[in-house]
């Protein structure tokens, strides 16, 4: 696991740990048993198949979901027994489906962000003002502060949310499928940005991902979830083998390393029902394609 | 894209942008309010010095000041003094539990109104009136328990581990149709002079309205106006969605919970004063976000618009040409077409 080295004061660093958690969700169990230490200061993904329980164990980590047994624990006290307005200013949350009030400008819905640094009636303080416009910044949003989210690109809108975690100024920063319903461009957008907080502002960066090679490409570390229970934990190439996308996944895949970016990166092999068909698919293709041209 | 730039040629630092967007918000906030100030204050002069007989100011101020005959100050102080100020403090509690629920469930459909709170209160009513007999205290209480019994009911079926928006309007939709029926069986069965009170306590009307009723009233309103204002950062990051407001620190089902007594009580304690006043609660969010602007908190203006609607409709009500009206038929005249068209507006947004 590699850390950035302008950030290696761990001994400040909040620490994250899951130990033993066991997750329902409406009577069902999702999550038998699972415990997961976040080494501060990297990146890491969290991959499974639909419904293994990834999305469950993150809001678990995130204290909205109360674990049925097992403690997750900031800096080695429950996370449960902490206020919750002090969490939420060492761990951020962007969820899957946050909703924008109709209308409300990227200047406002960042601000939000800053509630847990405020008290009953606290005002507006500079040191709100200075975290917004970094937010902003960063994101690369600071020109288009007054556009109402409504008016947004898919990219730029995942860009508002990430901007308003980040007015939050947490040191850990959880995102649960953070590049869903993005085109390739955005995906990329969106991960170089949390990348780049990762390695320039040593954020602890947390995320649920559907796409292995971008879970492969981005991460340090990378944590499989099959059937409630972890299945692998490590590195992307210890993590991403063929064994491993045909045990967690049920596919057969080819894992290369990639040439641009060393990461490893995995073609999944076509399913039986395609294979069987794929020639002849292939060639009616070709042929509508001559006859139109 | 290019109407959200700020400025394109010489591009200023994102501070003074930043306080550029916060002043505006400001400054459109605060002169909205007053304008609402400046209008309901109007509104509740007129409502003194028109009627039967119309005043001039100087009739006003001469029985505001004691002084004047005292046939002019008996109308003034006693009949229509009362009359404005529980206009005005019961549109503010409409106005404010309105907004208060719309915000907290996302949707302008989620007006106590509409998902059964109202209702509640007013089979409540009834059966105070026709089969127990009951009139004033006696009455608004059990019309106040009553609203809070079935907040609480809709909000226990509606629950499940938190507050789903549209299943809780659905329900209380559900819940407002069982008790108008209920409420409409116990008028057919029930006696002649007992319909006619119901009647009158149902459309809502300032007709009766006494000096006597204003304290309650009035320190309800004002501490619910508090509490709501005190909870309004906490709607706001809630209006993120649950999880994200969770993230963020808001203690989500004790803010969902308090909100809603809150509201429930004010929308509880202003009907038993004046009925149940038509739409007001419904009507007032929307008016006053349209004022603002989308997303930014109308929590006053909500309040203010909702005591301008009342006074207002309650002037038009008092001087129809033909007859006098109870001040609950003109808001339904406004109410029920603006209901239809915000809900061909959701609709089309997709919003429901």
């Amino acid at each position: 696991m590699t850390s950035s080295p302008a950030y290696d004061a761990w001994s400040s660093a909040h620490k994250l740990t899951a130990s033993h958690l066991r997750l329902t969700y409406g009577g069902r169990t999702v999550i038998e048993d699972l415990s997961l230490d976040i080494p501060p200061h990297t990146m890491g993904s969290i991959i499974g198949p639909n419904g293994c329980g990834k999305s469950t164990f993150l809001k678990a980590m995130a204290r909205i979901l109360k674990p049925a047994s097992g403690t997750v624990m900031m800096d080695g006290e429950p996370i449960t027994s902490m206020p919750t307005r002090k969490v939420a200013t060492i761990l951020g949350l962007l969820p899957q489906n946050p909703s924008a009030p109709a209308g409300i400008t990227i200047a406002d819905l960042v601000a939000r962000g800053r509630y847990p640094h405020h008290h009953f009636v606290e005002r507006w303080t500079t040191k709100d003002e200075k975290a917004v416009e970094r937010a902003l910044a960063l994101t690369g949003l600071t020109d288009m502060a007054g556009c109402p989210i409504d008016r947004l690109s898919g990219g730029q809108r995942q860009r508002a949310w990430i901007a308003l975690t980040l007015a939050q100024q947490t040191d850990i920063l959880l995102l649960d499928e953070p590049t869903t319903y993005l085109d390739i461009a955005y995906q990329l957008e969106v991960l170089d940005l949390l990348s780049t907080l990762n390695r320039q502002e040593g954020v602890t960066v947390v995320m649920v991902l559907h796409d292995l090679n971008m879970a492969a490409r981005y991460s340090d570390w990378i944590l499989a979830i099959k059937d409630g229970r972890r299945f692998a934990l490590g590195t992307p190439d210890e993590v991403m083998t063929e064994n491993l996308v045909r045990e967690v996944f049920d596919i057969a895949s080819t894992v290369v390393t990639d040439g641009t970016t060393g990461a490893p990166l995995m073609t999944p092999a076509p399913l039986h029902s395609l294979e069987a068909h794929s020639g002849e698919a292939c060639n009616a293709h070709v042929h509508w394609d001559d006859s139109a041209g | 894209m290019d109407a959200c730039l700020l400025h394109d040629s010489h591009r200023p630092d994102a501070m003074t942008d930043l306080q550029r967007i916060r002043r505006t918000h400001t400054v459109r906030s605060l002169a909205v309010t007053i304008l609402l100030v400046v209008l309901l204050v109007a509104l509740a002069l007129s409502d003194l010095v028109l009627g039967h007989r119309t005043y001039s100011m100087s009739d006003l101020i001469g029985a505001l000041l004691g002084q004047g005959d005292e046939g002019t100050r008996f109308v003034i102080l006693q009949l229509r003094m009362p009359r404005a100020l529980i206009g005005c403090a019961a549109g503010i509690a409409f106005g404010m539990a309105g907004i208060g629920f719309q915000h907290l469930l996302r949707n302008m459909m989620a007006s106590p109104d509409i998902i059964g709170i109202t209702a509640g209160a007013n089979a409540a009513a009834i059966f105070g009136i026709v089969v127990l007999g009951l009139s004033g205290m006696p009455l608004a209480c059990l019309a106040v328990m009553c609203g809070l019994l079935t907040a609480l009911l809709v909000m226990a079926l509606a629950w499940r581990g938190s507050f789903d928006p549209t299943r809780l309007i659905l329900i209380g939709i559900g819940v407002a149709a069982g008790f108008n029926a209920l409420g409409s069986w116990l008028m057919v069965r029930s006696n002649q002079w007992d319909i006619q009170a119901a009647t009158r306590w149902l459309t809502g009307s300032l007709a009766d309205a006494q000096w006597s009723d204003l304290p309650i009233l009035a320190t309800t309103t004002l501490v619910g106006a508090m509490l709501l204002l005190a909870l309004d950062r906490n709607v706001s990051t809630l209006q993120l969605g649950p999880e994200m407001a969770a993230g963020l620190g808001v203690r989500v089902s004790r803010v969902q919970f308090e909100v809603i007594i809150v509201g429930v009580l004010l929308l509880a304690v202003a009907t038993a004063t004046t009925g149940p006043i038509s739409f007001v609660s419904f009507l007032s969010g929307p008016i006053a976000a349209v004022l603002v602007g989308r997303g930014t908190s109308a929590l006053i203006q909500s309040g203010l618009v909702g005591g301008c609607l009342v006074l207002g409709s309650d002037i038009v009500a008092q001087h129809l040409p033909t007859t006098q009206v109870p001040v609950g038929i003109i808001t339904s005249i406004v109410g029920g077409p603006v209901l239809i068209l915000i809900m061909v507006l959701m609709t089309r947004r997709q919003e429901l």
